[in-house]
Parts: structure tokens; sequence; C-alpha cells
């Protein structure tokens, strides 16, 4: 190890803005960092703070885009939900991942995990804000409702590969990283869609008058099924 | 093994208290033992919750044999066969290293909890949620039994060991697996 590099408790520069601005280039240019942070626990109200803030202010700007393909009351509804969505999937998720890894060696406090996992959900939240404008404009164009609910599924798969780079980072290189991820990813998936799917909808079927607020009532298949069906509606355009 | 003890020191709670190898007194192991049945009762309460109070208890009753039915009889058999293999454990280390691999499979599906509660509870059909409810069962039973393997030395010893490893791990899977059918009636009964 060189004197440069940098120790597993080395505390980076950015805590020092108070702005919390900082974080925000962290969390996309060394998640290796930022993730190494939430082991020291003088970090860990800033940055949760500052990752709340993102996760919503994020997946508020997404899902305003995703529903913009209805228009009107669908816009806030959809940016409030994406939000909910995140922010309860990590919920869900802190319990699962803290023993999860500590059943492969990493015997982490929980607000460190709680931190991680915030800090995972923030670098989504910063990819969905950067995706945002790209839905919004494939929705203005004209783009078929199958479509567009492809699109903001492959969008919010984007973020969560970026959230899950930070959470394998956090894995450090020890023994058993490829197993634990494989759980977490295994968790994260199941959890976040499911999720996802109890909020829907997000943009708002052509077919029905009036959107709800959370539809009620059996669509087979869950999001999966979903899925499968508008890639056959889209392929066959 | 230092950074693991200054987790542990920093407050890493539950999971180093159950999984730091602290000695093995036999109120130490019991305590253990007896938060990790806990532990697993709090999964099966979770898959259970959705169909009802009754259901919670049953299912949490039916995760907790399961788990006590590896130890009280599977564990007992591989430490016997081992022995007799040569394998070096003695009667104290093999129940640290089970009463470990009991207490990763509790915490494990402790923690995976919430995530089985909101997909059994919110999935559509009882298969579907039976699906959900086995996998984290598998999955924890699976990191309990990798901690055993580990503790013991059985992944990396002669071939008759790693035999007998093997072999034990597809005799308490299948075990738990027949304990877990016929104690959940989620899982076998009742519910389809």
């Amino acid at each position: 190890m060189t004197a440069d590099e940098p120790t597993l408790w080395s505390e980076p520069s950015y805590w020092d803005d108070p702005s919390g601005l900082g974080l925000l280039g962290s969390l996309l240019r060394e998640p290796l960092e930022v993730a190494r942070s939430c082991h020291e626990p003088s970090n860990l109200r800033p940055l949760a703070r500052t990752a709340l803030l993102i996760i919503v202010i994020g997946g508020a700007a997404f899902g305003a885009a995703v529903g913009s393909y209805r228009g009107g009351w669908q816009t806030g509804f959809a940016a409030l939900k994406i939000p909910l969505a995140t922010l309860a999937t990590l919920v869900v998720c802190v319990p699962a991942f803290y023993a999860l890894a500590a059943s492969f060696g990493r015997i982490w406090p929980m607000r460190t995990v709680i931190a991680l996992l915030l800090a995972a959900g923030a670098r989504c939240a910063l990819v969905l804000l950067a995706l945002a404008p790209i839905v919004w404009l494939a929705i203005d164009l004209g783009a078929s409702y199958h479509a567009s609910k492809l699109l903001a599924a492959v969008a919010y798969s984007l973020a969560g590969v970026a959230a899950l780079l930070l959470t394998l980072r956090a894995l450090c290189p020890q023994r058993g990283r490829p197993a634990a991820a494989v759980c977490c990813l295994a968790v994260f998936l199941l959890v976040g869609g499911q999720c996802a799917w109890l909020l829907r909808p997000y943009l708002g079927d052509p077919a029905d008058r009036v959107v709800p607020f959370i539809a009620i009532g059996a669509e087979g298949g869950g999001v999966a099924g979903a899925l499968w069906r508008a890639s056959r509606r889209v392929l066959k355009r | 093994m230092t950074l693991k003890r200054n987790h542990a020191a920093t407050g890493a709670g539950l999971a180093a208290t159950l999984l730091a190898s602290d000695g093995a007194g036999w109120r130490s192991l019991a305590r253990r033992v007896g938060a990790a049945l806990a532990l697993g009762w709090v999964y099966g309460a979770a898959i259970g919750a959705r169909y009802g109070v009754d259901s919670m208890i049953v299912h949490g009753l039916g995760v907790a044999a399961g788990m006590l039915a590896v130890l009280l009889f599977a564990a007992p058999s591989f430490f016997i066969l081992l022995a007799h293999a040569g394998h070096q454990a003695d009667l104290q280390g093999m129940l640290e290293a089970v009463s470990r691999a009991i207490a990763t499979t509790g915490l494990v599906l402790c923690g995976l909890a919430p995530t089985a509660a909101l997909l059994t509870v919110s999935t559509e059909g009882g298969v579907a949620a039976a699906l959900f409810g086995a996998l984290g069962l598998l999955a924890a039973g699976a990191l309990g039994l990798r901690a055993l393997h580990r503790a013991l030395g059985t992944n990396t010893g002669g071939a008759a060991i790693r035999f007998l490893g093997v072999a034990f791990l597809g005799f308490a899977a299948l075990l738990a697996a027949r304990v877990w059918w016929l104690a959940l009636p989620m899982l076998g009964r009742g519910h389809f």
C-alpha cells in the first residue's frame, strides 16, 4: 500500500462541504470512498440527510416524467410514488442486507448498513434524475403506452444497477463476495420489483377513464408478467 | 479478524452477539440456540401473516421446529460419523459450530422476514407466496450449513470427511425440508 492509497477508515474530503454537494460527485465518481465512509459514525448524519434529499428529488423528477404520459394529477401521483417505492425498498432491505452481510463474515453495525443503503438509494436516484429528461422527451414525442412502460422499466433497472455497484463495492473483496452479492441482488430485485408493483400505476393505462392512485385488483403475472406483455406488444408493432 | 473485532466493539449488535466466537459454555450455547429459534419464529410469523394471526403462530413454530430437528437429529449423527472418519473436532467444538450455524440460519431468516412478509402478503397467488416462503428457508438453511462446514473445516479435510460433509448437507436439507413441509401449512397442506 502506498502513502496515497486510501485506508479503510480514511475520511473523504466531501464531508467538509456543508452543502452536501460534494457527496453528489462522490456518489457518482467515488462509490468506494462513500462506502468506506459509511463505517465512520460521525459521517452518517450528513450522509443520511443528503441521501434522503437526493432520493426524494431524483425519484420525484423521474416520477413526474413518467406520469407526464397521462398528465394532470397523474404527474403528481407518480412523482410521489417513485420516491415512496425507493424508500420502501430500502426499509425492507435493511434487515436482510444486515443479516446476509453478517452471515458472510461482514458483521457491521445496523447504522452502517442503513447508511450504505441510503447511499445506494441516492446513487439510484441520481441516475433516475439523469434519465428523467430522456423518458419525458420520448413520451412527448409520442411513445406508445407499452413502449413508455418498457422505457421506464429499463431506466429504473439502470438506476438499480448503479445502486448495486455501490453495494458491491461496500462488500469489500473478502471471501464470499460473489455469493453475498448474488443474495443481496436477489433481495433487492424481489423487494424493489414488488414495491414498485404495489404502488402502480405510474403512467396510467389509456383504457382507464380515471386513473386510480393505487391499482387494486389482480393483474396476472405480477411485475414480470406486465413487462413480458409490454415487450410482446412493442415487438408486434 | 481485527476488523471483525473492531466492528463488534463498535456496536454490530445482534449479529456480533450471535456469531462471535466467545467460548462455548453450556449457558452461552443454550442462549444462542434459543435466540436463533426465536429469530426463526419471526420468519415463520412473517410468512404466515398472509393467512391471519393463528397462521402466524403456527408457521412461526413450524420454522423453529425445522431448525430444532436439524439440531437434535442431524448434528449428533454427523458428529459421530465425523469422529469415525478421523475428524479432530471435540464435542465442545462441534456444539459451538452447530450453534453458530443455527444462529446464522436464524439471523438470516429474521433479516429476510420483512422481505418475506412483503412478498407473501402482497403476492396474488398462494403458490407464488409459498415459493417465496420456501426460497427464504432455502437461502437461510444453505447459509447455516455453509457456516457449519467452514467452522468444522469439512470442506477442506480428507476425502472421507469431505464426503461426510456433502452427505450431511443433503441429509440436513432433506430433514429440514420434510419437517417444514409437514409443519408449515402454507408449503405442504391446507392453503392451496
